[in-house]
């Protein structure tokens, strides 16, 4: 499953599964981020150039609508009041008024489509709950202020008389007689022209956002509800402590698993197939595996999320999952866990009011002294895994379930989380680290090897992020294609691709002095590069390397001509690299963010014909066929990271520049890529820059290996022709 | 898209910085709403007094006024040459020429009054780390709780909202480079550019659920939705001074507005 596989849970119900009581975590979680999406479409709208400011304060409306559509009153409220708070802090009136209209806008949209709702009774009701309330307050503020009123007419008057004078010097006198005394009787009735006029307009801009049903059509059929946080039990500690604690004290080690299988809704095939396990205090378990065995699946067993449908699961009492001495987990994406906004707040978040947990020594275990009052925005990724784990930590776990946390984090990141795993079961809690690194492994007490757990399911099943579950993943997902010369297996040919005569010429890509800073002149400003010089050659294979925040992806978007740098010249054949867009293409780490396009084939296909677009898929390994009218929401990020590279091929760029290619995937995975990126370079001749801390199979990637460190290049090590 | 410095802290240890968040955030509202209720240029003067004051107490490096798109100007230019063009008395000649500035100086109020309420926003926020915003609001909304309203879930939703803001801008940022990377040199039609703002829209929806649900995942692996500790910030007397400065500048922006 790759990296999507940790953000799955079952799919199931559209409806709201919750009717009453305070929100769930998946409706705060959806409230706040929705809230702040519609935030950032008013703050890029007013910094948009005019015309296409209004297009993105228009599209604030849709996260709203989706929010109130795909949940209950409750949360579309709280967003809308939490957007507005948010949007007050950020930018004052000026930019709250509009959320706050956004945001009863969408609301009445989503309500009506949920309640299902003909446009007409749809209309009235945004008229109602929107219009109404804006045309009393309007006249309210205007009663309460004749300045207020003065002014806003005094700006009307200023327009009318400029178009009044255009009006009567091309002759239409009578025109403009008429609209002066319009004006003037609406400035003299202003009581009751105002609200007219706001209830119209609001009337129209109803009348226009019916047509955002369709599209909450498509997103209720494609974007499953979330219903994995439901199915527990609710825990909340109240300050008052009345009496929500539940009964029994979580026990949730020591845990046995007895041919254990789990199967999701409408999946054909077992997530989870016959596993039994035994764990107890004290004991470290490396689970590994490929992506798609099962292992997140088996996290949700341990972790009392999910009830096996078959098999036994023994344990003294409940899992407990994020209570005091029950169960802890730590996730896969560094800085989707991180809840606080300083280090201290994150690790106390959601403690009930008695426990004062010791924070300094709780960051001291995981190595983060003084990071007390650090803004968690600002740590790299292995800081924050390590975050997490104090967070977990001061709920003193009996057990804690590491879910692949090293799979993001570079290579000093991995080993750090892995020591401190192995030294946190030694003190005696039972832990167990999910991975696909074989060698993570060996400081563990045992191993479950899940690989043959694929071959007995003979399918991965378990739903990915969205919709999965309704369109089930055909097997195999990558097909390799005979008509493509097969690679060799590992290292390279014993023909270099390249020879030496292609650095004969001008090359491709030339870096003088380049530096980047962040923010320059702000007390925020950071360095990110210095002193960079680099030349790149036609065909050239070059894999960039470095611990995070060494300014690696700031080089990449340089490289790709995304940022302009600046110090120095960043030249391609002689021109800047930012004005030639598309002869450099660019693969971000979250592919899905540059798919611009429902399905793969459509998306490949932008600015180019289906057969070139075939042809582009054939070479990144995906067959058109199978995977043309696939959702590229429905795809893995592997997979996804193939089509952002089809989608790049069918411009035929000289250079292609990858950013984390491997983060999420597993070996078998990573082989392929690497092989695909290996024929590109020899079958067309691209540059291909690859921006890695995984410097497994570095050698097939390319020629040259360059660390950079602290915004420097440090060292240039030759990886071909190496005995 | 990088240079969006929305809600970031400037560390200091200013009298500003030092004061409890709820002291700032009644100033903030405060000045804002006399400015809507009483728009006269009197009002505009005492507030930014006591903007200017702030920003003075504060001892705020210079580099963290935000630099403006070029076409702000612009528009700025446009705005100005109506309210010029479409202007009454008093007049200027200027040879043949006759420029009025009637117009001009409800142009020119109407423009301060924007740029202080922005001003004393982006003050509160240089001033005030962003994690004590969201608890002083709770302690702020005693009246509203006590109406049984749901304070805490919205303190809880403005909190993690905080939290999300950097996290979306960045994909925000990665989404807009991401077009340009494939911006297509051919001319696009009306329709073409409205199937990309939907396509747009997609991916950033996606991702934002995504997103969500995964934030969810960690809020549920830390025993669920917390009520938010109540803070206990000490209102001292820096407070109250403000405060008292806050309610005499309101009142005076009321007498004044004649």
């Amino acid at each position: 499953m790759e990296t999507d596989e940790l953000t799955a849970a079952p799919v199931a119900d559209r409806r709201p599964a919750v009717r009453h009581g305070p929100l769930r975590p998946s409706e705060l979680a959806e409230a706040a981020v929705l809230g702040d999406l519609a935030l950032v479409m008013e703050v890029i709208g007013w910094f948009a150039p005019v015309g296409v400011a209004g297009i993105f304060q228009a599209l604030a409306v849709i996260p709203f609508a989706v929010l109130a559509a795909r949940h209950r009153l409750r949360a579309a409220l709280v967003s809308a009041v939490a957007a507005s708070t948010v949007a007050a802090l950020v930018g004052g009136i000026g930019i709250m008024v509009p959320v706050a209209i956004a945001s009863g806008l969408g609301l009445s949209v989503g309500i009506a489509f949920r309640r299902r709702w003909s446009s007409l009774a749809g209309v009235g009701f945004t008229i109602l709950i929107v219009g109404l309330p804006l045309a009393a307050l309007t006249d309210a503020l205007d009663a309460a202020s004749a300045g207020y009123r003065k002014l806003s007419f005094d700006q009307i008057k200023i327009l009318w008389k400029l178009v009044a004078d255009v009006l009567g010097g091309i002759g239409l006198n009578s025109l403009k007689r008429d609209g002066n005394e319009l004006l003037n009787w609406a400035i003299t009735h202003w009581w009751v022209s105002l609200p007219i006029g706001e209830v119209a307009i609001i009337a129209l801009v109803a009348v226009g956002c019916t047509r955002l049903r369709a599209f909450l059509v498509e997103v209720r059929r494609h974007v499953p509800m979330p219903v994995a946080d439901e199915a527990v039990e609710r825990r909340r500690h109240r300050g008052t402590g009345a009496g929500a604690q539940p009964e029994a004290p979580p026990q949730p080690v020591p845990v046995r698993l007895e041919h254990v299988s789990y199967r999701y809704p409408r999946a054909d095939t077992d997530a989870l197939h016959d596993v039994s396990l035994t764990l107890r205090p004290g004991q470290f378990l490396a689970v590994v595996g490929p992506n798609g065995c099962g292992k997140s699946t088996l996290v949700r067993v341990l972790a009392g999320r999910l009830e096996p449908r078959t098999g036994r699961v023994e344990r003294p009492g409940p899992a407990g999952l994020g209570l005091v001495g029950g169960t802890a987990i730590v996730f896969q994406r560094p800085e989707s866990q991180v809840l606080g906004v300083r280090v201290r707040d994150d690790i106390v978040w959601g403690l009930p009011a008695g426990e004062r947990p010791d924070i300094t020594a709780l960051l001291q275990r995981v190595g983060l002294e003084g990071f007390e009052e650090r803004e968690t925005s600002t740590m790299s990724g292995g800081e924050l895994q390590r975050l997490a784990i104090a967070a977990a930590l001061a709920r003193s776990p009996r057990l804690l379930v590491s879910d692949e946390a090293t799979a993001m984090v570079d290579r000093p990141g991995r080993e750090g989380v892995v020591s401190l795993l192995r030294a946190l079961a030694s003190s005696g809690i039972a832990v167990i680290h999910v991975t696909h690194r074989v060698e993570e492994a060996a400081l563990a007490d045992e191993v479950l090897d899940m690989s043959s757990a694929v071959e007995a399911a003979n399918a991965p099943v378990a739903p990915s992020s969205f919709g999965l579950a309704l369109s089930p993943k055909p097997t195999p997902r990558f097909r390799v294609i005979p008509s493509l010369p097969r690679a060799e297996p590992f290292p390279r040919p014993a023909a270099p691709a390249r020879p030496a005569t292609a650095r004969r010429g001008e090359p491709l890509v030339t870096l003088e002095g380049v530096g980047y800073v962040y923010a320059e002149g702000t007390p925020w400003a950071h360095r990110a590069l210095e002193g960079i010089d680099l030349v790149l050659w036609r065909g050239e294979g070059v894999v960039l390397t470095g611990p995070n925040g060494s300014g690696k992806s700031t080089l990449a978007w340089l490289l790709a001509g995304l940022t302009m740098p600046t110090e120095g010249t960043a030249l391609l054949e002689g021109e800047p690299i930012a004005g030639q867009p598309g002869r450099v293409g660019i693969s971000f780490q979250h592919a899905r963010l540059q798919l611009l396009r429902p399905t793969v084939m459509a998306d490949v296909r932008l600015g180019a014909d289906e057969d070139r677009a075939r042809r582009a898929m054939l070479a990144v390994g995906l067959d058109p066929d199978v995977m043309g009218a696939r959702r590229v929401d429905d795809l893995s990020g592997g997979e996804q990271r193939r089509v952002a590279l089809a989608g790049m091929l069918v411009r035929r760029p000289d250079l292609i520049v990858l950013d984390e290619p491997y983060a999420g995937l597993d070996d078998e995975a990573r082989t392929s890529l690497a092989r695909t990126l290996e024929q590109l370079r020899r079958l067309s001749g691209v540059a291909v820059v690859v921006v890695t801390h995984d410097l497994d199979n570095a050698e097939v990637l390319g020629d040259r290996l360059i660390h950079l460190d602290n915004g420097r290049i440090t060292s240039e090590d030759t990886l071909l022709g190496q005995p | 898209m990088s240079d969006f410095h929305v809600l970031r802290y400037v560390p200091g240890s200013s009298v500003i910085h030092r004061m409890w968040a709820g002291t700032k955030l009644v100033w903030f509202a405060l000045v804002s709403i006399g400015l809507l209720l009483w728009p006269t240029w009197r009002a505009v003067g005492v507030g930014a007094l006591m903007v200017l004051g702030g920003f003075l107490a504060a001892r705020l490096p210079r580099g963290v006024a935000p630099r403006l798109p070029r076409w702000i100007w612009l528009l700025f230019l446009v705005a100005f040459a109506i309210a010029v063009g479409a202007s009454g008395k008093p007049y200027v000649h200027l040879g043949h020429l006759r420029i009025g500035f009637g117009g001009l100086d409800q142009f020119a109020l109407f423009w301060s009054i924007a740029i202080e309420v922005l001003a004393l926003a982006f003050l509160v926020s240089w001033t005030t780390p962003l994690a004590d915003l969201a608890p002083a609001l709770g302690r702020l909304g005693w009246p509203l709780r006590k109406l049984r309203l749901p304070v805490d879930e919205v303190v809880g939703a403005v909190a993690l909202s905080i939290r999300c803001l950097p996290l979306l801008l960045e994909e925000g940022r990665v989404l807009s480079a991401a077009r340009r990377a494939r911006r297509s040199s051919a001319k696009t039609s009306a329709r073409e550019m409205a199937q990309g703002i939907e396509d747009l829209i997609w991916a950033a929806l996606s991702n934002a659920l995504r997103r969500a649900r995964e934030i969810a995942e960690a809020i549920e692996a830390r025993g669920g939705v917390p009520t938010i500790a109540p803070e206990t910030h000490p209102f001292e007397l820096r407070d109250g001074v403000l405060v008292a400065l806050t309610l005499a500048g309101m009142t005076a922006m009321a007498l004044l507005r004649a």
